[in-house]
């Protein structure tokens, strides 16, 4: 029955779900339509709970840094309490509305999360002259595709020689816009290969059933 | 010379860094160039008239505010100025993109240009992505309440926008990871005209919509959101920007080619890279 | 809907091919071929080996990344054999909390089948917050210094900072992402780098099984499909026929 419990149910309702929201996408019928509304949402539920989890494993991580004295393990004490500050002031009345919660959000978060971001600056630019080094033939073409890429994203090219401006256009209006044509059909095909997959049991590991 | 290919990129990142701060503290009005797809976006908007009904969603997470940020003031900023324009404004991406309308964007406007209920109507963020996006298409009273808990059947704009179909344009302010999912569940079904303001690296993504005749125009990053604050004649935080950018840009193209050229040489000459 | 429907058919008829004894030859996908090479140098400098799954919006749910991050927790699996038979470290990062359970379920298998413990903190959610993930992971690069990072799945812009960050403290990179923009920082900061779809053909290429297999060689077919049928439209479309482009836009 454990057995049973750990593959045959998860996968079996794996399969069922998926052929209803597959058949809701392609066939309007009132009822399967009702199925597949609740079934998501059902998704959605299970998204927020699995929240919990989440919870649950930072905090036991946390402690246990924190007994054994690990580096930094003070920041864990400060981890957690941040994380009930927030969840607490965030539950008070109307999802955040509170104060606390609101100067929290506006000036902690927003400046720590655009500040992380501008960091990629760093990484963009450490990256960039390291890699486009003219080593090859090929290397040479991605190198001046490169230059002129930037040079049309450069707003004072288009101000001073707009005739500059012509071949980064041409690569982005054909070569680029193709090519993300191109990877979108095919990360898309190997979105449905993998659905189709883990539909008829061949890609257990997404239902955690490992063999 | 040689030195050059083993620069230290402490050295780089503090050069960028006096390009970036330099010109916002002394501008240095660099020229700017419109491009096509701003054009557009801009007299989409521009080309609005009383009684036209809008729909828009400012779907960008805290982190991408310097970058989209000014996209979605100057937007706004445009719409609550285009007098007789009504849109509904909503979030399907995050509860913090509410909170940014909320917080960031409509403390920037001049928000008694419009009467709220009547001219407008926030609806916050509704929760479900895609169902959600899908349902709120087909019925905007999807959600019963707007974003203050005011029930929807109070207000006089829902009279009348009911769906997606009784729109006009279609506005969204995107982060590059939502686009696909937004236009696929909300204009392209009803065949809405649209305008995307989104990430540089976002552009390439809503170009294909745009060969495909579903968009109109594109604001691409902070470049774009500098050129709308041109054309709507209202200078923000991305037109001062703009100087940074340019200088940073020209920068780092003379470096790469410096460096190639220094490469070239010294591998020409049996030297060791 | 006929498309999906031709696709499960050709599914279907090639894994049963393949189970008869189709011969199928693949190319060589560089990325996967290294994953040994990178838990081998890790163990070699004694350190323990990263992965990731990457990043998504509202969990494993999103339409869009959900499929990403799952290819990437099926590779897990390989990896995690790897280090279990060559009794190095390793540790997951996470954004989804819903994927706790499948990690660690992954592990205790990998590392039971070797007669191994999974070791202490190997499973780290961090955040479902895309930059505080990421300064995570990257703090986690400074404290524990991985031998080896791979990160297999959907990325956005922290795709740049892990790969630098793992360049920077001379980890092994092996980047697989099905995120079109995400593509080039990882081709030029990994070592090796799985381009969309290769990432979904983990199971095929690594296990060979008839099923996985199968599953390829429909997908080809669809491909050639697609092929031919833009090609078809470009023709028809040039010709200033209509009809063919009128039936598929119903």
């Amino acid at each position: 029955m454990s057995e049973m419990l750990r593959r045959e149910i998860p996968l079996g309702l794996a399969t069922i779900i998926i052929a209803i929201l597959l058949f809701d996408h392609y066939v309007f019928i009132e009822f399967t339509r009702g199925i597949s509304a609740i079934l998501q949402d059902w998704a959605v539920v299970v998204v927020a709970t699995g929240a919990g989890i989440g919870v649950i494993n930072i905090v036991m991580r946390g402690i246990g840094n924190i007994q054994k004295r690990e580096a930094y393990w003070y920041l864990e004490i400060w981890q957690i309490v941040i994380m009930i500050i927030v969840a607490v002031t965030g539950f008070i009345g109307v999802y955040g509305t509170h104060p606390t919660y609101e100067w929290i959000m506006k000036n902690m978060y927003l400046p720590i999360d655009s500040s992380i971001y501008a960091m990629v600056m760093f990484d963009i630019t450490s990256s960039f002259y390291r890699t486009f080094r003219v080593r090859s033939r090929d290397a040479a073409v991605l190198f001046v595709c490169a230059i002129f890429t930037m040079l049309y994203n450069a707003p004072i090219t288009g101000g001073i020689a707009p005739t500059l401006l012509i071949p980064g256009k041409w690569l982005l209006d054909i070569p680029i816009t193709a090519a993300a044509r191109g990877f979108k059909i095919v990360t898309a095909l190997g979105i449905v290969g993998f659905t189709i997959r883990t539909m008829l049991w061949h890609e257990k590991p997404t239902i955690g059933v490992v063999e | 010379m040689s030195a050059l290919l083993r620069i230290d990129r402490r050295i780089v990142w503090l050069i960028i860094l006096i390009l970036i701060f330099y010109p916002l503290i002394y501008p240095l009005g660099l020229p700017i160039h419109i491009e096509d797809l701003t054009r557009k976006y801009y007299q989409a908007i521009e080309d609005l008239q009383p009684g036209s009904l809008v729909v828009t969603t400012i779907d960008i997470e805290a982190g991408l505010w310097g970058e989209q940020g000014p996209q979605a003031i100057a937007t706004y900023k445009h719409l609550f100025d285009k007098e007789g324009v009504k849109f509904i404004q909503v979030s399907f991406y995050r509860a913090d993109c509410a909170v940014l309308f909320e917080t960031m964007v409509l403390s920037e406007v001049d928000r008694t240009k419009k009467e709220y209920g009547v001219e407008w109507i926030n609806m916050g963020y509704l929760e479900g992505k895609e169902t959600a996006m899908s349902a709120f298409a087909a019925n905007f009273m999807y959600p019963t309440k707007d974003a203050y808990g005011t029930p929807l059947e109070q207000l006089p704009l829902m009279k009348e926008m009911k769906s997606m179909e009784d729109v006009d344009l279609f506005i969204t302010v995107q982060g590059s990871g939502y686009i696909d999912t937004c236009l696929r569940q909300l204009p392209i079904p009803y065949d809405i005209p649209t305008v995307g303001a989104t990430m540089s690296m976002g552009v390439p993504d809503l170009l294909t919509y745009v060969e495909a005749g579903m968009v109109y125009g594109i604001l691409g990053g902070l470049s774009g959101a500098a050129q709308y604050e041109y054309l709507t004649g209202k200078p923000g935080l991305a037109l001062r920007g703009l100087d940074s950018l340019s200088l940073v840009h020209i920068f780092l193209i003379a470096l790469v080619i410096v460096i190639n050229i220094v490469y070239i040489s010294t591998r020409s000459s049996g030297g060791r890279e | 809907m006929l498309i999906m429907l031709v696709t499960i058919i050709a599914l279907y008829y090639y894994i049963g091919e393949v189970k008869k004894g189709k011969e199928v030859s693949m190319r060589a996908i560089p990325g996967f071929d290294a994953i040994p090479e990178a838990v081998g140098r890790a163990a070699e400098l004694g350190r323990p080996v990263h992965y990731t799954p990457g990043y998504t919006l509202g969990g494993l749910y999103n339409p869009q990344m959900g499929p990403g991050v799952m290819a990437g927790l099926v590779i897990l699996g390989e990896v995690a054999s790897y280090t279990a038979r060559l009794g190095v470290p390793i540790y997951v990062t996470l954004a989804q909390p819903e994927a706790v359970p499948l990690v660690e379920e992954t592990l205790k298998i990998a590392y039971r089948a070797e007669n191994r413990e999974v070791p202490p903190n190997a499973t780290r959610f961090i955040s479902t917050e895309q930059y505080a993930y990421a300064a995570g992971v990257l703090s986690s690069f400074l404290e524990e210094r991985p031998g080896a990072s791979i990160l297999m799945g959907f990325f956005w812009s922290e795709a740049m900072q892990f790969a630098e960050g793992g360049s920077y403290i001379g980890a092994m990179q092996i980047g697989g992402t099905s995120s079109p923009s995400q593509i080039p920082f990882f081709i030029a900061s990994c070592d090796y780098t799985l381009i969309g779809e290769e990432l979904f053909a983990a199971k095929g290429y690594i296990d060979k099984e008839p099923a996985s297999l199968g599953s390829l060689l429909g997908l080809d077919l669809l491909r050639a499909i697609l092929i031919g049928l833009t090609i078809l439209l470009w023709l028809s479309g040039n010709a200033g026929i209509q009809g063919l482009i009128n039936i598929l836009k119903t």
